[in-house]
């Protein structure tokens, strides 16, 4: 469904994905790890179309990313990105004019579970409003593959557990799921394949049952052992 | 295409505002003076200068403002709500000249119909329309214009100053996505493309004035007719070279 073929990203010097090589199918949750500058967020880029790759391709359904990968991809940032001028209402709204797989339904009843109210300003919202913002308006798309970069930063455990919950509601068997974050043990309940990418090459891609099963390891084990004690060294 | 271009126009509403606001007050000056009908008020000539600023002003900040919307567009994380919507680059810049030529065409012609009563009350109340006919003239006179303007020069006129202007956004335009694609962490990237600006700006002036030099003697009017078409295909030129870019080359 999803697949890049070497693919490789450079700025300037620095090459932020370098060769990955990366099949993902539907009716699977992968959670993609790794510390910063691993190469996650330039990869979930290219998949949503915002950066386009120096060499290698990348391609949704046997064809390159392009306008119709845009209608089937919901792909959100871990940057605020709404303008300024906007509300939550404009948001919604927003998404409704550009994607027909956008519930104005269901986004409310998103909105409500988040705490949010639709006259919340955007450039007013702190930083875990804003996270939460970002997934109601992206889980709120009936879309085929959801690219979620670390959903849960800046969110506090009540609200985690509800954006969870809203992730684990939008899988299914034609869905796939990609989502990236630092916090691997809440990853670990509801991913069933882990991508662990170091210093922007591919490590591995290893379902979570195998290796708890065959190699009696969590999803954290291995963590640590790709990346040292900790993580980020 | 048609949600793009609302919110296009909805990115540049509060600079039309403040222009609305400032030429209402500024009409409202006029009125008052008008009404007074006192030879002596400078007030009459204050407001007419305002009005005339206003204009001038409004239809140039139309166009460097979009720049800076593009510019804002490209190289700022909220371009990502543009770019994640599933349109071409072609769909995406095409909205943007669209609005552009929409907006300076409507501001155009709610300014020339503003004149146009504002130059009716001023005959009404001070002058005959011989000093008015003289006064155009002698400002036609100036400006190298032919002194007997029918309302098709007029037209001609004003549509040749709008597609000049066009052209020369959407060539600033392609200098801003050139330095956001494929010039972007590169240093003296904005120079770059400011001077690559320049050049087209300038190459694009000598070639004009080349085959209007080559063409066969022809009236003032035919002359504008041809200008009006280099802008537009010089335009639609940069846009396509634009619209390409932003498809294979731009990053966000």
């Amino acid at each position: 469904m999803l697949e890049s073929r070497e693919l490789t990203k450079k700025y300037g010097s620095k090459t932020a994905v370098d060769h990955v090589s990366i099949s993902l199918e539907p009716g699977h949750i992968y959670a993609m790890l790794g510390p910063n500058g691993s190469g996650k967020t330039t990869w979930m880029k290219m998949a949503g179309g915002l950066v386009k790759p120096t060499s290698g391709e990348i391609l949704y359904n046997g064809a390159p990313i392009g306008i119709n990968s845009k209608r089937d991809i919901a792909y959100m940032s871990t940057e605020p990105y709404f303008y300024n001028w906007m509300t939550a209402k404009d948001v919604g709204k927003y998404y409704q004019d550009f994607f027909a797989d956008f519930s104005m339904e269901r986004y409310h009843e998103l909105l409500e579970r988040m705490e949010l109210t639709p006259d919340l300003k955007t450039k007013a919202l702190s930083s875990g409003m804003m996270a939460k913002l970002k997934i109601a308006v992206t889980m709120a798309r009936d879309a085929r593959v959801y690219l979620l970069d670390e959903p849960l930063n800046g969110i506090d455990l009540l609200a985690r557990d509800e954006i969870m919950r809203s992730i684990l509601q939008s899988s299914g068997s034609d869905k796939l799921l990609l989502i990236s974050s630092h916090l691997v043990e809440e990853l670990e309940t509801i991913a069933d394949y882990a991508i662990f990418l170091k210093q922007s090459h591919l490590i591995e891609i290893v379902a979570t049952d195998t290796l708890r099963e065959e190699q009696g390891k969590s999803v954290a084990d291995r963590y640590r052992e790709i990346y040292g004690h900790g993580g980020e060294n | 295409m048609g949600k793009l271009l609302k919110y296009e126009f909805r990115k540049t509403m509060f600079l039309k505002l403040i222009m609305l606001v400032l030429t209402a007050v500024a009409e409202v000056l006029f009125l008052f003076a008008a009404y007074r009908k006192d030879p002596d008020s400078p007030l009459i000539g204050i407001s007419i200068f305002l009005l005339v600023m206003i204009a001038s002003a409004g239809i140039t900040f139309i166009g460097l403002y979009s720049m800076l919307v593009l510019q804002r567009d490209l190289n700022t994380k909220q371009s990502y709500m543009l770019f994640m919507t599933p349109h071409s680059g072609y769909t995406i810049v095409g909205a943007k000249v669209l609005e552009n030529g929409i907006s300076l065409l409507l501001t155009g012609v709610f300014y020339s119909l503003l004149a146009a009563l504002d130059i009716y009350i001023i005959f009404k109340q001070y002058v005959t329309l011989d000093d008015i006919v003289r006064m155009i003239q002698d400002m036609l006179r100036s400006m190298d214009l032919p002194t007997e303007l029918s309302a098709t020069t007029a037209v001609l006129i004003f549509f040749t100053l709008l597609a000049s202007w066009l052209s020369t956004i959407v060539c600033a335009y392609l200098a801003i996505i050139l330095s956001a694609a494929v010039l972007a962490g590169k240093r003296f990237s904005g120079v770059v493309s400011f001077i690559l600006f320049l050049a087209i700006t300038i190459a694009f002036g000598r070639i004009a004035n080349l085959i209007l030099k080559a063409l066969p003697s022809m009236k003032i009017e035919s002359s504008m007719l041809v200008q009006i078409g280099m802008s537009l295909v010089l335009s639609v030129i940069l846009y396509l070279i634009s619209g390409w870019m932003v498809d294979k080359k731009l990053s966000v």
